[in-house]
C-alpha cells in the first residue's frame, strides 16, 4: 500500500486518538515526511468539523425546555437535529431531563413559556374520546408499514396510552352523554397540560402515519422500477464490449503504467474486463475492486474472483456504472483485515 | 427573584444542610440522563456541576426570570453537555504545529459563537451525505477504533477504513460546493 493512501486511511482515527501505537509511530513518521499527508491531516480535521457541529449547548437547553431559542429559528434547529446524530443524541438528553422537572414540579411557569398545544379540556367525554383514537391508531393495520419506525411508533405510542391512562385514572368516572352539560370540574394544571400534550402528539403520530404510506408507495414503485431494470439486464444482448487488461508495472497509484483506452460503442449495454493476470495460483486473493480517478470505490466484489480455463478473471458491469473517465482494477487481498492490492489495471472508458 | 429564592439561595451559600440536600437532589435527578455517557467519570462530573451552580447562586447570575428549581436544573443541563462535549475532544488540540493549533483553535471560537450561516451550511452538507456516513462519524467522534468500528457496521477493516476515507471526502467536496455556489 502506498504511503499516501497508509495515511488517508487511518488519519481519522488517528485524530481521535485509537490507534494502536505502532500505527500511531508510522502515521507521524509519514505526517513529517510530506505535504501531502500533511493536507490529509487538514481535510480531515474539516470533516470532523464539518461531522461533529453542534449547536451551542445554551441553544439545545433553551430549545429543550421553551421549544424556541431567540436568536435561531426553530426550523434550523429542527433541521439540525433531523441530519446530526450527535446534536440528536445531546438533545434527547436535555429532554429527558427536561421532563423529568415536568413530573416532578408539575411546572409553575409564568404563561409566556406555557407550550401553545396546552389548553383546557372540558369533559369525561373529551378525554374518553382521546384515548378512543389513541387506542384506534394503534388498532390501525399496520401493513406497508416499515417495521422499524413501526417499532418506534408503537413504542411512543405504547408510552401515550400509558400516561393518558395515569391521567384518566385520577379523574371522577363520569360518563355522562356528549350532549348533558356537566359542571366543571376545578382545572388541575398540570393534568391540563399534561393531556393537552397528548392531543399534539396524537395528531402528530397520525401525521407520521401518512408520511410514512407515503414512503411505502413511493419504495413501492421504486422497487417495480428495479425490477424492470432487471428484467431489462438479464435478457440476451448484442453489442457487448469485452476489454482485454493487462497489469501495471508497478502497483503505486499516479506512477507511470501501461494504460488501455477504450471507446464504447454507443448501443452497449454492459462491458466485461478481462484481466490477464500473472498472480500465482496459490497467491491469496480475496476480491477485486474498481476505482474511479478520485480513488473512490466504485464496486467491490461480493465473493472470491474465480480464474477461467485461460487464467484470466473477467468482471461484468452495466455501462452505466463505467461513465467516460479513467479507472483502476485492482485484485486485492483483505485476509487478516488488511489491505494489500496485488495487481492493478488502468484503463480509460470514451 | 421572589423572597423564597432568595432565602434559598442564601441559605444555600451559608451551607444550610436542609437546603444544600434539597439543591443537590435537584442536581442529581436533573444530570441522571446524562449518567450513561459519562458514567467513566459520574463523581467528578457531579462535583463540577455542583461548583458550577455554587458560582452561578454567588455571581448573583439568578434574576428570577424562572423559578430557582428550573434554572438549576438548565445550568446542570448546560455543565453536563459540556462534559459531553469535552470527552470527544480530539488529538488535534496535542498537535505540535503552533500555527495549525492556533488555526484549529481560532475555527472552534468561531464555531461557538451563535453563527446561523455556519450553522446553516454544516446542517446543509449533513443533509447531503448519506445516513451510512453520518453514522461512521458519529462513531469516529464518540472514540471508537476502527476494529469496534468494523465489528458494529459488520464491514471488514479494510472496507471501513476505505467507507470512513470516501465520507471524509464527500463532505469536503459538498462543502466546496456549497461555498462556490455562495460566492
Amino acid at each position: 500500500m502506498s504511503s499516501d493512501r497508509y495515511v488517508a486511511e487511518r488519519i481519522a482515527w488517528y485524530l481521535n486518538g485509537t490507534l494502536e501505537e505502532s500505527e500511531r509511530s508510522e502515521v507521524e513518521r509519514l505526517l513529517a515526511a510530506s505535504e501531502e499527508n500533511r493536507e490529509e491531516l487538514r481535510e480531515a480535521m474539516e470533516a470532523a468539523r464539518i461531522y461533529g457541529h453542534r449547536l451551542p449547548a445554551r441553544v439545545l437547553v433553551d430549545y429543550a425546555f421553551d421549544g424556541s431559542h431567540e436568536e435561531i429559528p426553530s426550523e434550523l434547529i429542527e433541521r439540525h437535529l433531523a441530519a446530526s446524530p450527535l446534536a440528536r443524541a445531546e438533545y434527547e438528553m436535555v429532554r429527558e431531563s427536561q421532563k423529568t422537572l415536568e413530573r416532578e414540579t408539575g411546572s409553575e411557569e409564568s404563561p409566556a413559556r406555557v407550550p401553545q398545544f396546552s389548553r383546557p379540556i372540558a369533559s369525561g367525554w373529551r378525554r374518553l374520546a382521546l384515548a378512543a383514537s389513541l387506542i384506534g391508531l394503534t388498532a390501525l393495520g399496520m401493513a406497508g408499514w416499515q417495521w422499524n419506525r413501526l417499532a418506534e411508533q408503537g413504542d411512543r405510542l405504547a408510552e401515550v396510552e400509558s400516561r393518558l391512562r395515569e391521567a384518566l385514572a385520577e379523574e371522577p368516572a363520569s360518563m355522562e352523554a356528549p350532549d348533558e352539560v356537566v359542571p366543571e370540574a376545578p382545572a388541575d394544571p398540570a393534568l391540563e397540560r399534561r393531556l393537552g400534550e397528548l392531543e399534539l402528539e396524537n395528531s402528530q403520530l397520525a401525521a407520521g402515519k401518512s408520511d410514512l404510506v407515503e414512503q411505502v408507495a413511493r419504495q413501492d414503485d421504486e422497487i417495480r422500477q428495479l425490477g424492470e431494470q432487471v428484467a431489462e439486464f438479464a435478457s440476451p444482448q448484442a453489442n457487448l464490449a469485452v476489454v482485454d487488461l493487462y497489469p501495471g508495472d508497478m502497483v503505486l497509484r499516479g506512477q507511470p503504467q501501461s494504460e488501455r483506452v477504450v471507446t464504447i460503442p454507443r448501443q452497449t449495454r454492459n462491458v466485461a474486463l478481462i484481466l490477464n493476470s500473472g498472480i500465482a495460483a496459490e497467491e491469496p486473493l480475496t476480491g477485486m475492486r474498481i476505482l474511479d480517478e478520485s480513488d473512490e470505490v466504485i464496486w467491490t466484489s461480493d465473493e472470491r474472483p474465480e480464474r477461467d480455463d485461460l487464467g484470466t478473471f473477467t468482471v461484468s458491469l452495466p455501462v452505466g456504472r463505467l461513465s467516460a473517465g479513467r479507472y483502476t482494477v485492482e485484485l486485492i487481498d483483505e485476509a487478516g483485515g488488511e489491505l494489500s492490492v496485488l495487481e492493478s489495471y488502468l484503463v480509460e472508458i470514451r | 427573584m421572589s423572597r423564597e429564592s432568595d432565602a434559598k439561595i442564601e441559605a444555600y451559600l451559608a451551607g444550610e444542610a436542609e437546603v444544600v440536600a434539597e439543591v443537590d437532589r435537584w442536581i442529581q435527578s436533573a444530570a441522571r440522563p446524562f449518567f450513561r455517557r459519562l458514567s467513566s467519570q459520574w463523581d467528578d462530573v457531579l462535583q463540577d456541576v455542583r461548583l458550577e451552580v455554587f458560582k452561578v447562586f454567588s455571581s448573583g447570575q439568578f434574576r428570577g426570570e424562572s423559578n430557582l428549581k428550573t434554572y438549576v436544573w438548565r445550568v446542570v443541563n448546560h455543565s453536563c453537555l459540556d462534559q459531553v462535549r469535552k470527552l470527544s475532544r480530539w488529538l488535534w488540540t496535542d498537535i505540535e504545529d503552533s500555527s495549525e493549533a492556533q488555526e484549529i483553535a481560532e475555527r472552534k471560537m468561531r464555531d461557538e459563537r451563535l453563527s446561523l450561516s455556519t450553522t446553516d451550511l454544516l446542517t446543509r452538507i449533513l443533509e447531503q451525505v448519506s445516513e451510512e456516513c453520518r453514522k461512521l462519524w458519529q462513531m469516529l467522534l464518540e472514540g471508537h477504533n476502527y476494529r469496534e468500528m468494523s465489528q458494529a457496521m459488520a464491514v471488514k477493516e479494510g472496507a471501513l477504513r476505505v467507507r470512513v476515507l470516501r465520507c471524509r471526502k464527500r463532505a469536503i467536496e459538498l462543502r466546496n460546493e456549497l461555498l462556490d455556489g455562495e460566492s
